[in-house]
C-alpha cells in the first residue's frame, strides 16, 4: 500500500516564484513531498465506492496515537465531535445504568498508573486518586467548544482577512472531481484539471492573470506541481506535513476515495481513478493562486509565514476541575492543589476516554454476568438512557446457557454479523439445531464470474485478495437454459444501454421522457404505494453450478487444504449433523445508495450466497472428503453441506443448490425449511418493533421511499469468540458478532490468531464506523439520507455540491434526534486462556496497537476461569480493575 | 354532469387543502395526509371518467368556478398521483414529527394550488392557485435548521417566482379591468381583449406577454432558469413533487389560456425564442453534470424548453402528452435516484458483445427502423396530426428511437436471434409512442383549446430546427484551430453554466472574524487573534 505515482519524481528544475509573498521559496524535493503526503493522508480514511461500500475506522490512520489522542487530533482535522460529552455518562449514572463501581473499575482498567498513586488528603481525610478522577467525571466542568484553528494556508488567510477563499477553492475542486470521476474508466489528473480550468470564466473570480500565469507555468507532474504550490504558500520544512494534512482534511471524502484508488483498488476495478497526489496538487495549487490573487486585489500584505511558537496545550480547565472535585469532597480552595496534582495526569481527552470506558465497562460487566449465568434478561441492554432499541426484547430466552442438542438435525453456520445472532437464537429455540458463527465468506477467498458476466467480482474481505477466479457454469443438460439465460441478460443489457443512450443524447431525451413516463411513473408510484419484497438472490432453480474447480479454480490439493482450513477455523471437525447449512447473508433495497453497506462485509460488500455455494460444493466433493481423511477430518457419508442465504431485510433463509442434495437427505429438507421460516418470522416480528413506520418488515426492501430498509449493524458493540454454549439462550439483542471457537482444540492458538487478526479487526472497523457516525452524524457520518445526491457510482454529496460524504447516513444510527446506536468501542470477549491471547497479541503489532491504544477492549479467561480484562500495556486485571499477576511461564496465574 | 362527479371535484380540491391546514393545526399521523391524497387521486379518477360525458363544473358562474374538462382531468389525476407518492414518501422518510408535518402541510398546499390552476374556470381562481403553489414551494425549500445552499435555493426561487407571480397578477388585472368580469374565461376574454388597448399597447399582447413571463418564471425557462438546479438541496420527496407537477406551470398555463397566449403573435414568438434557448442551455448544461440529481434538474430545464416549443407552435395535444409523461418520468427518476450504484454495478455485469454488426448497418437500421415505426403508428392512430405537431413528432420521436436503437445495437451481437427482438422493439416502440399520443389526443378530443392566430408557424419551427442542427454540426466539426477554440470555449461555458454552484459566483466575500466559519455545524462564538494560534508543530502527532 503506497502512494501511486504515475511519473517518477524528477529533481526540481527551478524555483517557482511565489505568488503569495514574493519570497523565492525553493520547492521541496518530490521525494520529501511524497513522504509527507503519505503521512498527511492519515487524516482521511480510505473511502470505498458505493458499489462495494466497506466500513472502516474513520480514525484508522491515527490508530498509533491511541484513542484519546487520536480523537483529539481528529477533532481538529475533521471539525467533528469525536468524544462523548461527560453529560452522557452523568445521565447514565442518574438513570442507574452505570454505578460508581463501574467508573472506578474503568479508571483502574484504563489507567493502572492512577490506581498505584498514593491517597491524597482532602478536607481532612484520605481520598483514593481513583475516587478523585471519578468525581471529576461526575462533577467536573466540561470544556467549552473551542474555536477551530486554521488547518491550511488558505484557512489562515481567511482567518486573517475574514474571507472565504478556502471554501471557494473546495467548491471548484469538488466540482472538478465529481465531473472527472463520473464514469467507469475515467482518470482524473492535475494536468487535466489545469487544461479545462484555465479556460473557465468562473475561475477569474478566484484567480487573476498573474496567478493564472503562475498556474500555467507550474510543472505538469503532480508531485512537482504540489511542491511548487507548497513553496508558493510559504510552507516549508516542518510546516509542510501540517499543510498537507490540512489540504487532505478539507476534502476528506475525495481524499478518502483517492486513498482507496491508490491503496486498495484492484488493478482491474473499473471505478474511476483519482490519485491523492493529483487531488492535493489541484487543491494546493488553486489555493496558492487564490490567496495570492486575493492579496493583490485587496492590496493586503501577503500571507505571513505560519507562526512558529511554543505549543499551547495547557489544560486551562485544570484549576476549575480541581476546585469542583475539592468542593464535592467537602474541601476548600486549599485542597484544590492536591486534587489538581492527580487530575493533571488526566488530560481532557483522557478524561473523555475514561468516561467512555466507564460506559463500556458497565455494559461489559453486565454482559459477562449474563454469560456466566449470574444475571438474567437481555445481555446487552442499552447503557445510555434514551437509546431506542433496534428490536424487541426476546421473551423466550432464559438467560442461562443451553446445552448442545445431542443429535442435531442440522448444523447451521452463519456469518459473524450481528444480524445472524437473533436468527441463530430463534433457530435453536425452534428445533434440534446447532449453530456456528464464522466469517461470511466461509474462508474461500474467491472472485466469482456469474454466467454472462464479462468479469469476475471479488467475494471475500477487502483484507484478502481473491486467490481464485471461479466461473458459474451450466449443469449437465442445462446448456440450452444457460444460453437462454445469457441471451436474456444480453437483451437486458441492450435495453439498459438503449435507455441510457437515449436519456443522455442531445435530441433524444424529449420524446423518451414523455413516452417512458407513462410507464415508469405508474410503476414507481406502485412501488412506493404498495411496496413489495425484493429477493436478494435470483431464483435460478439449480440450473447453474458454482464449482470450485471451474474457471481459474483450485486444484484438488488446494481444495483439500481450503476445506481443512475452513472446518478447523469453524471448529467443526467431528460430530457432523446430517445437514450442515452454510448460510451467507445479503440485503437488497431500493433507492438506497448505501445498499451495499447492508450486504456481507466479509464478502467485500456483496451477497454471501456465492461464497456459501463454493464452500458447500467444496465440502460435498467426494475427492475433497477423501483428501480430508488424510488430514484427520472425516466427514461421514451421512452428512451433506447445503449453501443458503439469509435475507437480512426479510429474515427469510433461502436454501440454495437443492438439486445437488442426494435423495437420502431430501426428506430432511422440509422440516429444516419450515423451522428456518419459523425462526425467521420470529426474528422479523421482533425487528418490526424497532423499525419506525410499522408495517411488514419484508416490504421495506422494495420501497423507494424507505430510508431504513433495515437497521443494518446498528447497535453493534461486542464480539464473542468462543463456543456457542457460552452464549446459547442469551438474548444479545442483535448487538454481538459471534465467532465460534473451541479453546480446547486449538492449543497452539493458530486458529485464535486468525480470528483475532481478521474477524476481530473487521468488527473493530465496523464498530468504529458506527461509533463515529453516531457521535457526529454530520462531520463523521454522511448526514441526512434524504438530501443525498449520488455522484456516479462512487459516493454521495449533500444537495447540489460539496465533498463526498463519508461514514453512515444519519438514518442508520438514529431516528430524528433519538439515538439508536450507542457510540461504544468494541468489546472482544475471548473464551480462551489469557496467556494464549497475550502471546498472540505480543506477536501481532496490529493487535498491540488496537489494545494498547484502547481502540478495543478485550477480556479472556484467567486460570481460575474468571474473566480477566486486558489493560493497556499488556497487564491483566479482574473486572474491578484489580491487577492480577502476569503468568510467569505462559500458563497459570494467581 | 352528475352530482357524484361534482362532489368528487369539490373533494379533489378540498382534500389537499385540508392536508395543508390540518397537518400543522391538528397533530395528524404520518399516513393521514397520504391517505387523503390517495382519496383525492381516486376521486380525480372518478371526475376524469365523468368528463367523458361532459365537463364537470362546481360553483359555475362565480369567481371560484371550477370546470374540469378532459384535459384538466388528466392533469389533475397525474398531479395528484405524484402528490400521493410524494406525500407517502414524506410520511415514511422524515423522522422529526414537526418537520414532517410542516413538509406534508406545505406539500398539501402546493398540490391544492396546482390542482386549482388546472381546474379553475376563470383567471382569478387560476391566479389564486398559482400564488398558493408558489408560496408553498418557496416555503418547502426553506429548511429552518440549515444555512447555506438551501437558503440560496429558496432565495433564488423566491425572486424568480415572484417575477412570474407579479406578471400573472398583472395579466389578471388587465383582463378584469378590460372585461369588467371577475370570472372571465380565457376564450371569452380573448375576444373582449382583442379590440382593447392598455397604455397604447394592444391589450391582448400585453396580457399574453405577461402570461408568458409568468410561465417562463414558473417553468425555469431562460432567462429565469437558474432557480431550479439549486432546489436539489431540498429533500428528495420535495424534488419529486416539484419536478412532477409544479414545474410544468408554463404548459398548464398555456393549455388553460391558449386563446390568450396563442392569440398574440408577439407572445407566442417570445415564448418560442425563450423555449428554444432553454432547450440549448439545458442540453449543454446537463451533459456536464455527473451527480444524479443535478443531471435530472438540468434535464428538466431542457424538457421545459421543449414543452415551451410545443406550446408556442400550438401543438397542445403534444404539450399535454409531454407535461404528464415527463412529470411522471421525472418523478420516477427522482424516486430511483439512489439506485445509481446498483445500476452501475448491473451495467458492469452486462454480457460482453461478441460481434456487433458493422457500423454502417447499425447506422442504417437505427435511422430507418424507427422512421418506419413512426409512420405505421401515424397511419394507425394519429392521422389528425397536422403541421408543426407532425414536425415535432417526426423529429424528436425519431431522434429518440434512432438513438435508443443505435445504443441497443451496439450491445447486441450480430446474430439473427439477437437482432430480431431489438429491431422489433425499434419498430414497435416508436409506433406505440404515436399510438399513445393518438389515444391521449383522442380522449381529450375537442376539449383541447383551439389555438389562436398568433402561433409560431411551421416554417419558423423548421427553420429553427435546421438552424440549431446546423449550429451544432458546425461546432462539432468546424475544422482547424478555430474549431478547437470554439469547442473549448463552448465546453468551458457549459461547465460554468452547469456548475453554477452556490459558492462559486461573485467575487471573494470578506467577513470579519470568521475563523470558525468553515465549520458547518458549530460556528465559533468568537474570533481568535492570529497571534494566539498554535504552531503547526503543536498539532503534529509525536
Amino acid at each position: 500500500m503506497s502512494i501511486d505515482l504515475r511519473t517518477p519524481p524528477p529533481a526540481p528544475s527551478r524555483a517557482v516564484p511565489s505568488p503569495a509573498d514574493g519570497r523565492p521559496a525553493a520547492p521541496a524535493s518530490p521525494a520529501a513531498v511524497v513522504a509527507d503526503l503519505r503521512q498527511a493522508a492519515e487524516v482521511a480514511a480510505p473511502l470505498w465506492p458505493l458499489t462495494s461500500f466497506v466500513a472502516v475506522n474513520p480514525l484508522g490512520g491515527l490508530e498509533r496515537l491511541g484513542f484519546a489522542r487520536a480523537t483529539a487530533e481528529a477533532r481538529h482535522w475533521t471539525r467533528g465531535r469525536t468524544q462523548l460529552p461527560l453529560g452522557e455518562l452523568r445521565a447514565a449514572v442518574a438513570a442507574g445504568r452505570v454505578g460508581t463501581a463501574d467508573i472506578d473499575a474503568a479508571v483502574r482498567l484504563a489507567r493502572p498508573d492512577l490506581a498505584r498513586l498514593a491517597p491524597v488528603a482532602v478536607a481532612g481525610r484520605w481520598v483514593d486518586p481513583v475516587g478523585i478522577v471519578r468525581r471529576d467525571l461526575l462533577v467536573g466542568p466540561e470544556p467549552a467548544s473551542a474555536p477551530h484553528l486554521p488547518r491550511t494556508a488558505g484557512e489562515r488567510w481567511d482567518a486573517l482577512r475574514g474571507s472565504d477563499v478556502a471554501d471557494r477553492v473546495d467548491a471548484v475542486v469538488t466540482a472538478w472531481a465529481a465531473r472527472t470521476c463520473a464514469h467507469d474508466g475515467d482518470v482524473a489528473s492535475f494536468a487535466d484539471w489545469r487544461r479545462t480550468a484555465l479556460r473557465r470564466r468562473s475561475l477569474t473570480a478566484l484567480v487573476d492573470d498573474e496567478a493564472r500565469t503562475w498556474l500555467v507555468e507550474l510543472p505538469v507532474a503532480p508531485v512537482e506541481a504540489l511542491a511548487g504550490a507548497l513553496a508558493a504558500l510559504g510552507v516549508d520544512g516542518a510546516g509542510r506535513r501540517h499543510e498537507l494534512r490540512g489540504q487532505v482534511a478539507r476534502l476528506r471524502g475525495w481524499a478518502g476515495y483517492a486513498r482507496w484508488c491508490d491503496e486498495w483498488a484492484a488493478a482491474d476495478d473499473p471505478s474511476p481513478r483519482l490519485s491523492l497526489v493529483e487531488l492535493v496538487a489541484v487543491r494546493a495549487a488553486l489555493e496558492a493562486a487564490a490567496v495570492a490573487t486575493d492579496a493583490r486585489r485587496a492590496g493586503a500584505s501577503p500571507l505571513p509565514p505560519a507562526p512558529q511558537g511554543a505549543p499551547t496545550s495547557v489544560d486551562q480547565l485544570l484549576g476549575e476541575r480541581a476546585a469542583a472535585v475539592a468542593r464535592d469532597l467537602g474541601g476548600d480552595a486549599g485542597d484544590g492543589a492536591a486534587v489538581g496534582d492527580v487530575l493533571a495526569r488526566v488530560g481532557l481527552d483522557e478524561r473523555a476516554d475514561l468516561a467512555l470506558t466507564a460506559l463500556e465497562r458497565a455494559a461489559g460487566a453486565h454482559l459477562l454476568a449474563v454469560l456466566d449465568g449470574t444475571r438474567s434478561g437481555p445481555a446487552l441492554p442499552p447503557v445510555l438512557p434514551d437509546t431506542l432499541p433496534t428490536r424487541a426484547v426476546d421473551p423466550s430466552t432464559s438467560g442461562a446457557g443451553r446445552g448442545r442438542p445431542t443429535e442435531p438435525l442440522a448444523q447451521v453456520a452463519c456469518c459473524i454479523d450481528v444480524r445472524s445472532e437473533p436468527l441463530r437464537r430463534q433457530l435453536e429455540g425452534t428445533g434440534p439445531y446447532e449453530t456456528i458463527g464464522f466469517a461470511g465468506f466461509f474462508g474461500v477467498a474467491v472472485a466469482v464470474r456469474e454466467l454472462g458476466w464479462p468479469a469476475a467480482e471479488a467475494r471475500c474481505p477487502v483484507l484478502v485478495r481473491p486467490a481464485h477466479e471461479l466461473a458459474v457454469a451450466p449443469r449437465a443438460g442445462e446448456e440450452v437454459a444457460a444460453g437462454r439465460h445469457v441471451r436474456r441478460l444480453g437483451r437486458a443489457g441492450a435495453a439498459d444501454h438503449a435507455l441510457e443512450e437515449a436519456h443522455h443524447g442531445a435530441a433524444s431525451p424529449f420524446a423518451l421522457a414523455e413516452a417512458a413516463g407513462w410507464l415508469a411513473g405508474p410503476r414507481a408510484a406502485l412501488r412506493t404505494l404498495l411496496p413489495r419484497r425484493r429477493r436478494p438472490v435470483a431464483e435460478e432453480p439449480g440450473r447453474f453450478r458454482l464449482d470450485p474447480a471451474d474457471g481459474a479454480g483450485m486444484d484438488l490439493d488446494e481444495q483439500v487444504a481450503t476445506a481443512a482450513a475452513v472446518l478447523s477455523t469453524m471448529g467443526l471437525t467431528d460430530g457432523f449433523a446430517p445437514l450442515v447449512v452454510l448460510c451467507g447473508h445479503a440485503s437488497r433495497s431500493r433507492n438506497n445508495p448505501h445498499a451495499s453497506g447492508l450486504d456481507c462485509g466479509a464478502c467485500g460488500g456483496a451477497s454471501g450466497a456465492d461464497s456459501a455455494r463454493v464452500a458447500a460444493a467444496l465440502l460435498d466433493d467426494p475427492d475433497v472428503r477423501r483428501g480430508l481423511v488424510a488430514r484427520g477430518i472425516t466427514i461421514p457419508d451421512g452428512t451433506w453441506f447445503v449453501p443458503a442465504v439469509h435475507d437480512t431485510v426479510t429474515d427469510e433463509v433461502q436454501l440454495l443448490d437443492l438439486v445437488d442434495v442426494p435423495a437420502s437427505h431430501r426428506q430432511l429438507l422440509p422440516r429444516l425449511q419450515g423451522d428456518l421460516a419459523a425462526a425467521g418470522a420470529a426474528v422479523a416480528a421482533g425487528r418490526a418493533e424497532g423499525l419506525p413506520g410499522g408495517g411488514a418488515v419484508a416490504a421495506r426492501g422494495g420501497d423507494p421511499a424507505q430510508v431504513r430498509p433495515e437497521w443494518g449493524l446498528a447497535g453493534c458493540s461486542t464480539i464473542v469468540v468462543g463456543p456457542r454454549s457460552l452464549t446459547a439462550g442469551v438474548d444479545l439483542g442483535g448487538r454481538a458478532f459471534l465467532h465460534s471457537y473451541e479453546a480446547g482444540s486449538d492449543p497452539e492458538g493458530a486458529v485464535l490468531e486468525t480470528i483475532l487478526t481478521a474477524p476481530v479487526v473487521v468488527a473493530h472497523w465496523i464498530t468504529s464506523q458506527y461509533l463515529f457516525s453516531a457521535l457526529d452524524p454530520e462531520a463523521l457520518g454522511a448526514g441526512d439520507k434524504l438530501l443525498h445526491n449520488p455522484v456516479g457510482a462512487i459516493g454521495v454529496v449533500t444537495g447540489a455540491a460539496g465533498d463526498l460524504r463519508v461514514g453512515l447516513p444519519r438514518q442508520s444510527t438514529a431516528i430524528g434526534d433519538r439515538r439508536v446506536h450507542e457510540p461504544l468501542r468494541l468489546l472482544v470477549v475471548v473464551d480462551a486462556p489469557r496467556d494464549r491471547v497475550e502471546a498472540i497479541v505480543a506477536r501481532n503489532e496490529v493487535l498491540r496497537t488496537l489494545l494498547d491504544g484502547s481502540w478495543v477492549h478485550l477480556v479472556a479467561r484467567g486460570a481460575s476461569g474468571a474473566w480477566r480484562w486486558r489493560t493497556p500495556g499488556g497487564g491483566w486485571a479482574d473486572l474491578d480493575g484489580i491487577p492480577v499477576a502476569a503468568p510467569a511461564t505462559g500458563h497459570g496465574e494467581a | 354532469m352528475s352530482a357524484p362527479a361534482e362532489l368528487s371535484l369539490a373533494a379533489v380540491i378540498l382534500l389537499p387543502a385540508l392536508v395543508a391546514v390540518a397537518a400543522r393545526a391538528v397533530r395528524v399521523g404520518p399516513r393521514v395526509p397520504a391517505a387523503a391524497l390517495g382519496c383525492a387521486t381516486a376521486l380525480a379518477a372518478v371526475v376524469a371518467v365523468a368528463t367523458v360525458e361532459a365537463p364537470v363544473a362546481v360553483a359555475d358562474g362565480t369567481a371560484v368556478a371550477l370546470v374540469v374538462d378532459r384535459v384538466a382531468a388528466l392533469l389533475v389525476v397525474a398531479v395528484l398521483l405524484v402528490g400521493w407518492v410524494a406525500m407517502t414518501y414524506l410520511g415514511r422518510s422524515v423522522d422529526a414529527p414537526d418537520a414532517r408535518r410542516r413538509l406534508q402541510g406545505l406539500a398539501g398546499a402546493l398540490l391544492a394550488g396546482t390542482v386549482l390552476v388546472s381546474a379553475s374556470a376563470g383567471l382569478v381562481a387560476l391566479a389564486a392557485g398559482w400564488l398558493v403553489a408558489s408560496a408553498a414551494l418557496v416555503a418547502l425549500l426553506a429548511r429552518p435548521d440549515e444555512v447555506g445552499p438551501p437558503a440560496l435555493a429558496r432565495r433564488r426561487a423566491r425572486r424568480s417566482l415572484l417575477v412570474g407571480d407579479l406578471a400573472l397578477l398583472g395579466a389578471v388585472a388587465v383582463v378584469v379591468g378590460v372585461t369588467g368580469s371577475w370570472s372571465p374565461g380565457s376564450a371569452g376574454a380573448a375576444e373582449l381583449l382583442a379590440p382593447a388597448t392598455v397604455a397604447g399597447l394592444p391589450a391582448l399582447d400585453v396580457v399574453a406577454v405577461l402570461l408568458v413571463v409568468a410561465g417562463v418564471a414558473r417553468s425555469a425557462l431562460v432567462p429565469l432558469h437558474r432557480w431550479l438546479v439549486p432546489t436539489i438541496a431540498a429533500p428528495t420527496p420535495v424534488s419529486v413533487l416539484l419536478h412532477a407537477g409544479f414545474i410544468s406551470g408554463a404548459g398548464v398555463l398555456v393549455l388553460r389560456t391558449a386563446p390568450l397566449v396563442t392569440g398574440s403573435a408577439v407572445a407566442a414568438h417570445l415564448l418560442f425564442a425563450l423555449a428554444v434557448a432553454t432547450v440549448a442551455v439545458g442540453t449543454l448544461a446537463r451533459r456536464q453534470r455527473a451527480d444524479g440529481k443535478g443531471e435530472l434538474a438540468w434535464s428538466t430545464v431542457a424538457q421545459m424548453g421543449f414543452m415551451g416549443v410545443q406550446c408556442a407552435v400550438g401543438a397542445l395535444g403534444g404539450a399535454l402528452f409531454h407535461i404528464i409523461g415527463h412529470g411522471l418520468y421525472k418523478a420516477a427518476r427522482f424516486l430511483e435516484v439512489g439506485d445509481a450504484p446498483v445500476a452501475a454495478l448491473a451495467r458492469r455485469r452486462h454480457p460482453a458483445v461478441t460481434r456487433p454488426a458493422p457500423t454502417g448497418v447499425r447506422l442504417a437500421l437505427a435511422s430507418v427502423v424507427p422512421a418506419v415505426g413512426l409512420g405505421l403508428g401515424w397511419a394507425a392512430a394519429a392521422p389528425h396530426l397536422r403541421g408543426a405537431a407532425v414536425v415535432l413528432v417526426a423529429t424528436f420521436a425519431w431522434a429518440a428511437g434512432a438513438q435508443a436503437l443505435w445504443g441497443a445495437l451496439a450491445r447486441t451481437s450480430a446474430s439473427p436471434t439477437s437482432w430480431l427482438p431489438v429491431v422489433g422493439a425499434g419498430l414497435v416502440l416508436p409506433a406505440a409512442y404515436v399510438v399513445g399520443l393518438g389515444v391521449v389526443e383522442g380522449f381529450v378530443g375537442d376539449d383541447l383549446a383551439t389555438v389562436g392566430a398568433g402561433v409560431v408557424g411551421t416554417p419558423l419551427l423548421v427553420a429553427a430546427l435546421v438552424g440549431v442542427l446546423a449550429a451544432a454540426a458546425a461546432v462539432r466539426w468546424w475544422p482547424g484551430a478555430a474549431g478547437e477554440q470554439l469547442r473549448d470555449a463552448l465546453d468551458a461555458a457549459a461547465l460554468d453554466l452547469a456548475e453554477d454552484r452556490p459558492t462559486a459566483p461573485g467575487p471573494v466575500r470578506h467577513r470579519r472574524g470568521a475563523i470558525g466559519r468553515t465549520d458547518p455545524i458549530r460556528p465559533s462564538p468568537r474570533p481568535v487573534p492570529v497571534s494566539s494560534l498554535p504552531t503547526p508543530r503543536a498539532l503534529e502527532p509525536r
